[in-house]
């Protein structure tokens, strides 16, 4: 074997070895994850309510708490990241203004996640008055997955090539009919991957919502606005932190089991739609 | 072959009265600019009303961006300005008062490439007409059949109208795309090297077709294929270098061009602009 032979070969070997690795991280925190929590999560730990701090009882208010806050998170930025994309890909005709504001939208993916709690405390809870509330929380979760779900729709309008937009115009529509006929059909599919990546996000968050949204004991689900949740990712963290009690660190491993389970089927439901668009069903 | 032959020849004895033809469009001194480019320069010319009228002109001499300014789709690019008048129907369409989108209506267009939307075959011939107009569905049915049958495609598609229109042949989307045009009974209909995508045979197929659409519509055709030109247009528009050159009829234009420009470009297919 010659030198060149050799290298060709150390840097195959390299390049396995990177992706190995990366792959190997992610089998072995599920792997381990699994091992720790599986054991006690069942039906009843699903949907009974938090009890002795934790330590007995299950986790029915901490999956509300993280479905309702996420749901509305979605809902509220959903139609605001659609109106970006859509003004970016289809009203904006300077080039140099289209990649400014995308690089704004970037820099807004770039903000620390604690850096949104702190906003939130200070806008939401403190200025606006919400107080600590469920409300509170999905509106700043809403800023934080608004560039991920905006990129992604902006991405599938992008796609649509300038002939389609063409012909609908040549055809006598205006904007909006171009919209409605040619762009949202044909992009729909970006944009649902992309707000399912994004609630997948959201979901795992704690540092925006800690301050924000959430209480650790003595919530139940919310009948107002105005009042906080807790949601799994923070009562991950105080189960946590009041580890003395063995049986409170078990049911942590637990929580920490389901929310891995809720990240993987909205990541599971973007990727089946990506393979949708892939597989040309909007061809 | 035939078939375009009889069309040529019905054709000519139909428009022998050319000359008193009243043109439905009008240049007058019309630029464009894109950035700083002057991509047309001072254009005056007419279009006759149901004739076929051939651009022709080496690549990048401004034909495109010529037929492009009939139905205003140029207004999309970014930094393009105009100076001068187009007139249809006498009314100067890049007036402020005019909608360009009612314009297109009455101006239809057929692209370089086909580009049928991602739906049935019956969905695309009503894609546009039904943002204007309420179909009931029996009168929709009708109004397909009727556009493919304009096209020449019924006898091929009528038993799966509800397919994808992307199934097709790339000849047969043409024809659909023309179908989805005049299913908004335009005046106009642009043609952007309508057939340079495809086969000789497809090509021919939509040859017969223009002939037989001029009887009810005006037809401007974009062609880099001076035979083509020969075989259809009446009339002749000569652009070379974003210039007018010279226009005449097909005849006159391809037997004794007045221009040395079109002279060469008739021999060597470039000229010197």
């Amino acid at each position: 074997m010659n030198r060149r032979e050799l290298f060709d070969r150390l840097f195959k070997g390299c390049t396995f070895m990177a992706l190995s690795l990366s792959i190997g991280v992610l089998v072995a925190i599920v792997f381990f994850i699994a091992l720790k929590g599986i054991s006690s999560v069942n039906l009843n730990f699903l949907l009974s309510k938090t009890q002795d701090f934790g330590a007995q009882g299950g986790i029915f208010y901490q999956i509300c708490g993280s479905l309702l806050i996420v749901f509305f998170a979605g809902l509220f930025c959903f139609p605001i990241a659609i109106g970006a994309a859509l003004c970016n890909s289809e009203w904006i005709r300077n080039k140099k203004a289209k990649r400014f504001a995308s690089t704004l939208i970037y820099a807004l993916n770039g903000v620390p996640s604690i850096v949104f709690g702190i906003f939130g405390l200070i806008f939401f809870v403190n200025y606006c008055g919400m107080g600590i509330s469920w409300l509170a929380g999905s509106l700043v979760l809403s800023f934080m997955i608004l560039p991920t779900i905006m990129v992604s729709s902006y991405n599938a309008m992008n796609n649509i090539p300038q002939m389609y937009r063409d012909s609908a115009l040549a055809l006598g529509l205006n904007s909006w009919q171009v919209i409605t006929a040619v762009i949202l059909p044909q992009s729909y599919l970006g944009m649902l991957s992309g707000l399912f990546i994004g609630l997948a996000r959201a979901i795992g968050e704690t540092a925006p919502i800690m301050f924000v949204a959430t209480a650790f004991s003595g919530v139940m689900i919310p009948t107002s606005f105005w009042e906080p949740v807790s949601t799994l990712p923070t009562h991950i963290l105080a189960l946590s932190q009041e580890a003395i009690n063995p049986l409170a660190l078990e049911n942590a491993w637990g929580t920490a089991w389901v929310l891995i389970c809720i990240v993987f089927s909205f990541s599971l439901i973007s990727l089946w739609v990506r393979i949708k668009i892939n597989t040309g069903i909007i061809k | 072959m035939n078939n375009l032959l009889k069309f040529k020849m019905e054709k000519n004895s139909d428009s022998e009265g050319l000359e008193e033809q009243l043109s439905i469009l009008e240049m007058k001194n019309f630029n464009v600019w894109i950035k700083a480019h002057h991509i047309l320069k001072d254009i005056n010319l007419k279009i006759k009303e149901k004739s076929i009228t051939g651009i022709i002109g080496p690549s990048g001499g401004g034909k495109s961006t010529l037929i492009k300014s009939f139905n205003r789709i140029n207004d999309e690019i970014a930094n393009y300005k105009t100076k001068g008048n187009i007139y249809f129907k006498d009314q100067n369409i890049y007036d402020k008062k005019i909608q360009a989108y009612n314009l297109r209506k009455k101006i239809g267009m057929i692209f370089q490439n086909p580009c049928v939307f991602p739906k049935s075959i019956h969905d695309n011939v009503l894609f546009g007409v039904k943002h204007f107009e309420k179909l009931s569905p029996s009168s929709a049915e009708n109004l397909v059949e009727t556009c493919l049958k304009d096209v020449s495609l019924w006898n091929e598609v009528k038993d799966r109208l509800h397919e994808k229109a992307c199934n097709l042949s790339i000849g047969q989307q043409q024809r659909l795309c023309i179908a989805r045009a005049i299913a908004l009974t335009p005046d106009v209909l642009l043609m952007d090297e309508p057939t340079s995508a495809l086969d000789p045979l497809s090509t021919l197929a939509i040859e017969e077709l223009i002939l037989k659409l001029q009887k009810k519509h005006t037809i401007v055709l974009v062609t880099h294929n001076i035979e083509q030109a020969k075989r259809i247009v009446d009339d002749v528009l000569f652009i070379c270098g974003g210039e007018f050159i010279e226009q005449g009829t097909s005849e006159a234009f391809f037997s004794q061009p007045q221009n040395q420009k079109s002279k060469d470009y008739l021999d060597w297919e470039v000229c010197d602009c």
